[in-house]
């Protein structure tokens, strides 16, 4: 094997990345992994437990970060951006902006002591702002790589020109206020583009007073309520009293399936919401939670056994109909939902302490790939049937969500599809 | 078993229902609608009975009488499907099958059809005028000798006898289709409860239409409504059964309560008639952003019905006799059409079938409550 | 071994997984005063980086040889713990884990005390056996670079083409006469103007000719031996009775006096017993079904190149592969008879059918065309042998009927306008990327959709006319729809005999029977066997594309074992203690993989030998052996003594 295989651009850093990049290491490839926030981890590292075996999230994806860490054929750039590629399949040319943490990665040993000492305290987005981190900070302990970021805009020292705190605590003299952003430039074979999504603004559907009404929350905002890292360290509680909520609704479809919003379906809040019920019950055992849907997508393996599942064993209520409005109770600050039961034909009203919308997503792509997007959003495939991840740039192949919303599992075989694909660029024929 | 006509929504989208078809049957109309009460359940239901095309649901359900379009669903409707227009266009259906005589659909079906029909009866009237108008004074107006108060007289009674027929007979056949239980058999109620009800629904709903007021944000629309039907009541009475006082050869009297009655009327429909026109064109309403051909015809006959009434009554107190023998010959030709073949068979039954749905919903609440 | 033994014990609260049953402090504390503790520590996520790290720097600053970790299942994390005890400089079989998520936390949600109890006599019982483990090295075999796929459909073919792209020499095996599988015999696809055959095509492009990929048709797994790396698979290839030398001129399907039914076109025509199994097939050969065939040898007698051989034989191969992918696909799910009124009329058709009806190829060059006429009204029941609509329906959703049944319903409404078309369905799942604007579409175009909750009625009358029945949910109304058709859109089920092939190559399987994933998640097409993959609809319900997605997937998860000159495989298998060995045989006969051999080191003395390359560490060996002389790495006598007394103690 005289053949020296090219590397693979892949970019971002959320599940479908990892997989990616992990198969192709594994094949031998050489990879660069390109993140934009300061650790990989991506969504999946936000949930608590996963559908519809209820393994926990972050003990599943965890050991796939560290082998990313440690794989001898992954070079890992967090914190970083592609800027420009130019050139074409096979020989890609590569432009990345590797954005300034102010601290020295060879230096950090990730130990804390100046997070705990910064005075500046920021809305905390890896719990969707319901903590607060500091303005040096990782974004959740099993961070990888576990290194320290100066977020320039919260920074004392950045905007007020004094402080200089962190630099003083550090044990490993690794605060480097000078640094300076870094251009990398690569040239690669070929380009897997796992850039994920970002939830659809839930104000948009304005009849659910998200933002207006305390007690309306977000499902990752959910996600991060039940989980034991989150900001309430796994109580559900509710914003406006820190009281446990008696009864919780879950909205589907909400910025989703919506024409005027977001006509495609985001495929995985179905079964979300439906482990949020099941979860929000193993929490609060005597909590009664109903879902408002209008289909009940329970489409992937063990989908429907968890569904029937989340009604009988759990006695979660599903509740046929689109919710018109919410409307809140001034004192209690509960909420009061307006919607027809489709299966009686009855125009109802009913009072929850909580609200969980379960919000739409869109996909999110690097701006210096210039890739052509179909009418719904979405990637433009050049043959979705006999090549499925490919775009329209021979040698760019998408997968996860950034491909079309979907859960996990398919986010996992996109990656694999896209792994190979982008290997036989690569490598060539071996022998 | 219900018995499935699978063409009926196809009828609706010909009568100008929009996109109803990609309901997904969510329930956000319903749940959204402002004058649905718990019970009722449309416009979902609606909606779906008609795609599955069971038409006898729809032909024995009172609730499209029941929706004045605030929009309010169409605004939300997670598929565009704009349930409002799809309401609206049942009720122009309804109309149609209430309608024994076909003219209704010929009309809603048609737009060829309604104005061929619409000027065969100007026709008509015009040969009548023609035939039988009386001497023409040049020297001043005399608008009674140019046509005899008798001969119109006899003329308009004769239509608003012809037109009250058919549109009794036309409630009668509302009252068979749709006093029918779920299953689809006839009921029936005491005679006592179906007097009481009638004193206690129709005349106050028929003379306030209060409901809309029930509708979102609709206080406005509700006054316009009260305007054109005031004003276009006022002035049926004062140049149908009145005649013999309105229309006479003395000069135009502002101090004649009745001239005075007048004035304020065709003010009102003038005032009434252009802001929907206005409001069509801007589409600034929901229920004004989609309108069928039978819409236009209605206001713009009004609004000519209002206009040549208004100018004959000016020129005959300026003294044109020529201009205003011509322009109450034009006021005729468009008035009859007007009457003829709108108020009964199109848009303006509404006026009737509105609080008769009240009605007749009532007295089939009484019988399921015995039923209970 | 004579160093003193220091162990350090790390207690993982998994989030709340097991801290919010177990107290972990207590436990931490209680370790501590285990024999030959020197550290023990919590923390809230062992498996992470800064996890790992504790127990790294703890291996230099304590100088622990041994190490425990209590949490999660072994089957989860071991790997991950082995690889830290590893990477801090000890032997990776120095480690230890003591389950108390899986064992306890979860177990006992609800016993708080007794689950920290139980959680301390388990981080003992793992206590008790480190202190007697020993090192170990990994077993390394050579990797043979060679793959072997199991069935042609479109996931196998996609497999074998991107294998072979990358180099690897692969064998494809289908036991039907052809390749193509299930999706080639459908009509328009759902997202584009192509159809099964065209993407059929596309695929053995790249497949036929190509010199990496070895297609074997007509034939069948016989066993499979050996192990990751390195498996030996015996083969049977059943006759075919006509060679290469084919032309496909046709002669003697025209001479042949045997009509059977078409199973590619779902028997809805006649094909011959010496046949073509459809105009594209691969390999482009005629084939003899020598169930019907009568052998009058008419077809020999006309075939002008002599390719047709009736005493042709089955023939066994054999070959070395290093990986397997299974892609062996589904069936569609058969309604019983009478089941929806199926096989009581001929105007209840499947959608499989229906796709055969409207390929412009099909029995009825591409017209509807049932019992001789057109219909106007048509009836889609969905759900037919899917979410237990009926007492032999699976409960699980077959994911792909729903965007299939609403691509039809368009289709049909484009090429016949005035067809009034009624789908009764459970709910619609249209969850793919596009599908929900298909729904949309659908409407748009006066598809109507009636909802039910329990299995529509097909009720056939006298005259043989058609009508559903069926309670609409959401009018709460039975309404019942005239038809002329009714199509069953039936599910997708694990294909027949594909127990065979799962005990052959030893893979597990769900409730249902579709294969079973490695992890539902993350390892989707993996199984637990090293070296085994799955692709396509075999592990459940997929749609084509995502099954040619999952076939280059596991094509990428082969191609990373492939690409390896060298596997290493943990040493946990059975060694003989060659002096107490008596020679008895027993264990010999109880290996489930001939792993055991007897082998002579004297003259009259014989003694057990195990193959390394063939022990899985089943154990089974070392439970049979009468005098203790097999014992087997990780599980020896000792060691599960050990823990045993540990568990009888107090806490």
């Amino acid at each position: 094997m005289s053949y020296l295989p090219k590397p693979v651009l892949v970019i971002g850093g959320g599940i479908a990345g990892i997989q990616a990049a992990l198969d192709l290491a594994d094949q031998g490839i050489q990879v660069y992994l390109v993140e934009k926030t300061p650790s990989i981890g991506g969504k999946m590292m936000q949930l608590d437990k996963t559908f519809p075996t209820l393994d926990c999230s972050a003990c599943i994806l965890t050991p796939k970060m560290v082998a990313v860490a440690r794989h001898p054929n992954i070079k890992l750039l967090t914190y970083s951006e592609v800027i420009e590629v130019t050139g074409s399949a096979g020989n890609f040319n590569v432009k990345i902006l590797k954005k300034p943490r102010y601290v020295d990665e060879e230096k950090c040993i990730g130990c804390g002591i100046c997070f705990n000492k910064c005075p500046s305290k920021v809305p905390d987005e890896f719990n969707l702002g319901m903590s607060q981190r500091r303005a040096i900070y990782v974004p959740f302990p099993q961070a990888v790589p576990l290194k320290a970021t100066i977020d320039k805009e919260h920074c004392i020292y950045f905007t007020k020109q004094r402080c200089r705190v962190c630099e003083k605590v550090c044990p490993t003299k690794a605060i480097n206020y000078e640094q300076k952003p870094e251009t990398i430039e690569l040239n690669v074979a070929s380009i897997v583009v796992a850039t994920g999504y970002q939830l659809i603004d839930p104000t948009l559907a304005a009849q659910y007073g998200y933002g207006k009404y305390q007690n309306v929350y977000i499902s990752l905002e959910f996600e991060r309520l039940l989980s034991s890292t989150g900001p309430t360290g796994g109580e559900i509680v509710r914003r406006s009293d820190n009281k446990h909520p008696k009864n919780i609704a879950f909205i589907q479809c909400v910025c989703s399936r919506d024409v005027k919003i977001n006509p495609n379906c985001s495929a995985f809040c179905c079964m979300a919401s439906v482990k949020h019920s099941i979860l929000a019950k193993e929490h609060l055992p005597n909590v009664d939670c109903t879902i408002f849907y209008m289909d009940l997508r329970a489409f992937g393996k063990g989908y429907q056994e968890f569904y029937n599942r989340a009604m009988r064993e759990f006695g979660v209520k599903f509740m046929r109909g689109k919710p018109a409005k919410i409307e809140e109770e001034p004192e209690t600050k509960n909420l009061i939902i307006t919607y027809e039961d489709t299966f009686t034909g009855l125009k109802k009203t009913m009072t929850f302490d909580m609200v969980v919308l379960a919000v739409g997503v869109k996909p999110i792509y690097p701006e210096a790939l210039k890739l052509p997007l179909s009418e719904d959003g979405y990637v433009q495939l050049k043959n979705q049937y006999l090549d499925p991840v490919l775009t329209m740039i021979d040698g760019v192949y998408t997968v996860g969500v950034a491909a079309g919303a979907k859960d996990i599992p398919d986010s996992v075989v996109q990656s694999g599809n896209a792994a190979i694909k982008a290997s036989i660029l690569a490598g060539g024929a071996q022998k | 078993m219900t018995y499935l006509v699978p063409q009926h929504p196809l009828q609706l989208v010909e009568l100008g229902a929009e996109r109803f078809s990609r309901c997904f049957n969510c329930g956000n109309c319903t749940a959204i609608c402002p004058i649905t009460k718990e019970k009722a359940s449309y416009p979902r239901k609606l909606i779906r009975y008609s795609l599955l095309g069971m038409e006898d649901k729809i032909l024995s359900s009172t609730d499209p009488w029941l929706c004045y379009y605030c929009g309010e669903c169409s605004d939300q409707c997670p598929r565009d499907a704009n349930p409002g227009s799809f309401m609206m266009s049942l009720r122009r259906y309804l109309t149609t099958k209430y309608d024994w005589t076909g003219f209704s659909k010929l009309m809603y079906y048609s737009k060829k059809a309604e104005v061929i029909a619409i000027i065969v009866v100007a026709a008509i009237v015009g040969s009548i005028i023609y035939l039988l108008h009386g001497p023409i004074v040049e020297t001043r107006v005399e608008l009674e000798t140019f046509a005899p108060y008798l001969t119109t007289e006899i003329g308009a009674l004769t239509v608003l006898f012809v037109l009250a027929g058919i549109l009794l007979s036309n409630l009668y056949r509302m009252y068979r289709f749709v006093m029918r239980d779920e299953n689809g058999n006839r009921i029936r109620v005491p005679l006592g409860f179906m007097i009481r009800d009638f004193i206690r629904i129709v005349p106050l709903h028929f003379l306030t239409q209060i409901k809309i007021k029930e509708c979102k944000d609709r206080q406005k629309n509700w006054i316009n409504h009260l305007i054109i039907f005031y004003g276009y009541a006022a002035s049926f009475i004062l140049f149908v059964p009145l005649l013999k006082f309105t229309q006479t050869n003395d000069p135009f009297l502002f101090v004649n309560p009745l001239s005075i009655l007048g004035i304020f009327s065709t003010i009102a429909l003038l005032y009434g008639a252009s802001i929907a026109i206005y409001g069509r064109v801007k589409k600034t309403q929901p229920m004004w952003k989609d309108s069928h051909s039978t819409d236009w015809m209605f206001l713009i006959l009004l609004l000519l019905t209002t206009i040549t009434g208004i100018l004959t009554g000016i020129f005959r107190t300026f003294g044109f006799p020529l201009p205003t023998y011509i322009m109450y010959s034009l006021h005729l030709m468009i008035a009859a059409p007007f009457l003829i073949l709108e108020v009964p068979f199109a848009k303006w039954s509404h006026l009737a079938y509105r609080p008769f749905a009240l009605y007749f919903e009532s007295l089939k609440e009484r019988y399921l409550a015995s039923k209970r | 071994m004579s160093e003193e033994l220091r162990i350090g014990v790390y207690v993982c609260h998994c989030g709340t997984n097991i801290a919010g049953v177990v107290n972990v402090k207590d436990v931490v504390e209680y370790a501590k005063t285990l024999p030959n503790v020197v550290v023990a520590k919590e923390y809230v996520f062992m498996c992470s980086a800064p996890g790992q790290q504790i127990i790294k720097e703890d291996i230099k600053n304590f100088k622990l040889n041994r190490v425990v970790v209590a949490a999660c299942s072994p089957s989860l994390h071991e790997p991950t713990f082995r690889t830290a005890t590893a990477e801090g400089g000890l032997n990776p079989y120095l480690f230890e884990m003591a389950n108390i998520r899986e064992h306890c936390s979860w177990v006992h949600p609800d016993e708080k005390e007794v689950a920290t109890t139980k959680a301390k006599l388990l981080v003992k019982m793992a206590v008790a056996k480190a202190s007697l483990l020993e090192p170990l090295s990994e077993i390394k075999f050579k990797v043979n670079n060679t793959a072997l796929i199991i069935g042609g459909g479109v996931s196998g073919l996609a497999a074998a083409r991107d294998l072979a792209a990358r180099g690897i020499k692969t064998y494809l095996i289908d036991r039907s006469p052809t390749l193509g599988g299930r999706a080639a015999r459908l009509g328009k696809l759902t997202y584009t103007e192509m159809k099964g055959i065209d993407v059929f095509k596309g695929l053995i492009r790249d497949v036929a000719g190509n010199r990496l990929i070895d297609v074997y048709t007509n034939t069948e797994l016989v066993s499979v031996d050996g192990s990751v790396g390195n498996f030996k698979v015996k083969l049977v290839k059943n006759p075919r009775y006509v060679d290469a030398k084919c032309n496909l001129c046709g002669e003697c399907a025209k001479v042949c006096p045997v009509e059977v039914p078409d199973e590619f076109e779902f028997g809805m025509s006649k094909r011959k017993a010496i046949y073509l199994p459809f105009k594209d097939a691969y390999p482009r050969i005629y084939v003899i079904d020598m169930k019907s065939c009568t052998r009058c040898l008419e077809c020999v007698k006309v075939c002008p190149v002599g390719a047709i051989n009736l005493n042709e034989k089955p023939s066994e191969l054999t070959i070395n592969v290093g990986g397997i992918i299974v892609a062996a696909g589904y069936d569609p799910y058969e309604p019983k008879t009478g089941e929806y009124g199926y096989k009581l009329s001929n105007k209840v058709i499947t959608l499989f059918q229906l796709e055969r009806l409207l390929d412009s190829e099909g029995p009825t060059k591409g017209e509807l065309i049932v019992n001789g006429v057109k219909p106007k009204n048509i009836v889609f029941v969905m759900c037919v042998g899917s979410l237990s609509t009926t007492p032999d329906a699976y409960p699980y959703c077959s994911r792909m009927c729903c965007s299939s049944t609403i691509k039809n319903a368009l289709v049909l409404r484009e090429k016949y306008p005035d067809t009034n078309i009624y789908i009764a369905y459970k709910d619609v799942r249209t969850y793919g990327r596009g599908d929900e604007q298909l729904y949309m579409k659908a409407g748009e175009n006066f598809v109507r959709f009636a909802k039910f909750k329990d299995a529509p009625k097909i009720n056939i009358d006298q005259k043989g006319n058609l009508s559903v029945t069926l309670f609409e949910e959401t009018l709460q109304e039975e309404i019942t729809i005239p038809t002329d058709l009714v199509v069953l859109v039936v599910g997708m089920t694990p294909p027949r005999d594909i127990d065979k092939v799962r005990t052959t190559i030893k893979i597990g399987c769900g409730p249902e029977g579709f294969l079973r994933e490695a992890h539902l998640k993350l390892r989707p097409v993996e199984t637990a066997t090293d070296g085994v993959y799955l692709a396509g609809a075999v592990t459940g319900p997929k749609n084509i594309i995502e099954s040619i997605a999952s076939g280059s997937a596991a094509a990428s998860r082969t191609l990373a074992l492939l690409s390896k000159e060298e596997v290493a495989v943990e040493p946990l298998i059975a060694v003989v203690n060659e002096d107490i060995c008596s020679g008895c045989a027993i264990c010999v006969a109880m290996c489930p993989y001939g792993a055991i051999s007897l082998k002579i080191i004297d003259k009259n003395i014989r003694v057990a030998k195990v193959d390394s390359a063939l022990c899985k560490g089943c154990g089974t060996c070392a439970a049979a052996c009468p005098s203790g002389a097999m014992q087997q790495y990780g599980f020896k006598d000792a060691q599960i003594k050990a823990q045993v007394i540990a568990a009888m103690g107090e806490v």
